[in-house]
């Protein structure tokens, strides 16, 4: 057997068990708990601004439409030293006494939430991006999620907000699928990002652990890791709806991603004590490791499928070159006998069929709908543009040159 | 922890047991794929056998019967694409692949000496094109050469083009080899018993073949 069969394998193999990993641990979940009268605490949602003046109106408003009780919630939004017109939408919030406007110097996202959380005296502190909006009631949802498990913070199901380009609907698949899988990780106790998008924090515990850091652009991830090293639990509250705006083309998505695998790769590194060591559980045995042999996966499997296709083209320009453009390759009759059937070929379809059932889980699990289009966009698109953001996040993380916001 | 444990432990064994699924399915229907390859050529040798006996037998049998019966170059052109399909999925080197290949290389030859007395008795003047070839990096024009063999044969159906793995260990093929007296120069075609060797275009093949514009009868196997 060729080596590289045997590392194609391998690499199969370690995907095949992350995902049957992650169905054991949805499958273990906790279930909700009956909905009781429930004691609801204060909470400041905070939404950091730095020029979103075209959405953070709409995002405000949706937090005024929160379905929770008036003296009990608190909207700080921090103008982080906006260029565009972002103060001049903030001041027409400002008369609103549920919502307090702060505005300082630009200094980062980490540092626009940590200056909210010396104005709050709230129980609970929340996050929401300028350019994500939630759904009336997903405050109350998490909040009961929160209060029930008595974990220090809890995520949201993400969703892409009205997609209508098509690399939203490829989006779409990949957000809804991410929904079970920030459920599977909860199950396992590994969550290791806590989103922009209406995370929900105890603010003692934030407190005890110095708030917010910068991290490599990715300061979400690195809040998370820092509350799992001091052994707080983060929980996923599926049903909390938030819709966020997907970037609108693939040039925006590259960096997007550029971005986050960057600050992933860079925060790993820099909680690397906790890569495969047990006292982390399937954090640090399962999870933080698959995460990154994936990488490794997805590059070393399109390295094979550039070789494979560069040897096809050479060939057809070969034939083309020898007989002419005449002698095109008629189309293969479908013979049952020419279908790949390969072991390699099989564990790639079985890995398909439980993608597409993760979706399925995620879908039913955010009660949300998907477009038709949406994952065969997302099962033809992402495989070929996801090596570019892998690799480009990869070089700049090797360089130490970190990936800019936009 | 004793729960991730259990966890850990149930997840390799259903991955494993997935994983080994794959693989038992995928031998089984690699094997089915070979069963079928061979059962093709069984009936192919059958079919050879068949004409060879019925021409032994009855020497007056109408050179029109035996035309009709010959028809076997499409069901050799099948068996070469499936084989060269098999070579490339379970590698050159598989003994399945290898034995396959053999057999098919024998049904060549024994297609080509049939038809070589089937042309004497019936007076026949078909085109006969022996190549050459190699898989493995000793021929850089062999992939070239097989196009423009393709090609012509699509363009000239009556012609008969045998290709052959110049490093198949067969001792029948070792044999051809010798009484065409090749220098080990690949590609190498043989056309009317001459041998030529390097890359011909699809322009000096039909140069070669002066007779290929009045070609009307027979057909030809796939080249590779």
């Amino acid at each position: 057997m060729e080596i590289s069969t045997i590392i194609t394998h391998g690499l199969l193999f370690i995907a095949l068990y992350a995902e049957v990993f992650l169905l054991l641990a949805f499958l273990e979940s906790e279930a909700p708990r009956k909905r009781g009268r429930l004691r609801l605490p204060s909470v400041a949602i905070v939404v950091p601004c730095f020029n979103e003046e075209g959405t953070v109106a709409a995002t405000l408003r949706s937090l005024l439409a929160l379905d929770y009780p008036k003296n009990k919630l608190s909207i700080i939004a921090v103008d982080d030293g906006s260029a565009d017109g972002t103060a001049q939408v903030l001041g027409q919030f400002a008369k609103d006494q549920r919502i307090t406007v702060l505005s300082k110097q630009n200094g980062g996202k980490h540092s626009a939430m940590n200056l909210a959380l010396t104005r709050t005296d709230a129980e609970y502190i929340g996050c929401l991006d300028a350019d994500s909006f939630v759904a009336p009631s997903a405050l109350k949802i998490s909040m009961r999620c929160l209060i029930q498990s008595e974990a220090a913070a809890v995520t949201p199901a993400i969703l892409v907000h009205k997609p209508k380009h098509f690399i939203e609907f490829t989006q779409q698949a990949e957000y809804t699928l991410s929904v079970f899988i920030r459920r599977a990780f909860a199950g396992a106790n590994a969550v290791f990002i806590t989103p922009g998008p209406f995370s929900i924090f105890k603010r003692d515990v934030l407190l005890k652990i110095g708030g917010w850091k910068h991290a490599h652009g990715t300061e979400d991830m690195e809040i998370a890791m820092r509350l799992q090293k001091n052994r707080y639990r983060i929980i996923n509250s599926p049903k909390t709806q938030v819709f966020t705006t997907a970037p609108k083309s693939i040039r925006a998505l590259y960096k997007q991603r550029v971005r986050w695998t960057y600050g992933f790769l860079m925060n790993l590194w820099d909680y690397r004590q906790m890569v495969g060591n047990r006292s982390f559980g399937a954090l640090g045995t399962v999870i933080l490791p698959s995460a990154v042999i994936s990488i490794g996966t997805v590059l070393y499997l399109a390295s094979l499928v550039v070789i494979h296709l560069t040897n096809r083209m050479w060939s057809l320009f070969i034939k083309v070159d020898t007989v002419g453009l005449a002698y095109e390759p008629a189309i293969p009759a479908l013979d049952p006998f020419f279908i790949n059937t390969t072991s390699a070929a099989l564990i790639a379809y079985i890995l398909i069929g439980f993608a597409l059932t993760l979706i399925w889980l995620g879908k039913q699990l955010s009660e949300t709908r998907l477009h038709p289009w949406s994952v065969p966009l997302y099962m033809m698109v992402y495989c070929w543009i996801a090596p570019f953001w892998l690799a480009g996040a990869l070089i700049r993380a090797g360089l130490r040159a970190p990936a800019p916001w936009r | 922890m004793q729960q991730n444990n259990k966890r850990y432990l149930i997840a390799f064994v259903i991955a494993a047991a997935i994983f080994g699924t794959a693989l038992a399915i995928s031998t089984t229907l690699n094997n089915a794929r070979l069963e079928q390859i061979r059962a093709i050529q069984e009936n192919i040798a059958t079919d050879i056998l068949s004409l060879e006996t019925q021409f032994e037998l009855l020497s007056e049998l109408s050179c029109r019967d035996i035309r009709e019966n010959s028809v076997l170059s499409e069901e050799l052109a099948d068996v070469s694409r499936r084989v060269a399909y098999t070579e490339e999925k379970l590698g050159a080197e598989n003994a399945e692949v290898l034995r396959l290949k053999r057999q098919y290389t024998l049904l060549q030859i024994k297609d080509l000496l049939l038809m070589k007395k089937v042309s004497q008795k019936c007076g026949l003047e078909p085109v006969f094109i022996l190549y050459f070839y190699s898989n493995e990096q000793d021929c850089a024009d062999c992939e070239r050469q097989g196009y423009a063999l393709t090609a012509l044969a699509e363009e000239y159906p009556q012609l008969r083009i045998y290709s052959f793995d110049y490093h198949l260990d067969l001792p029948a093929l070792t044999t051809l080899l010798t009484i065409n007296d090749l220098n080990g120069e690949l590609p190498a075609l043989i056309i009317g018993e001459k041998p030529y060797y390097g890359f011909k275009s699809m322009e000096e093949l039909t140069a070669i073949i002066p007779e290929i514009e009045t070609l009307t009868a027979a057909s030809s196997t796939e080249a590779r």
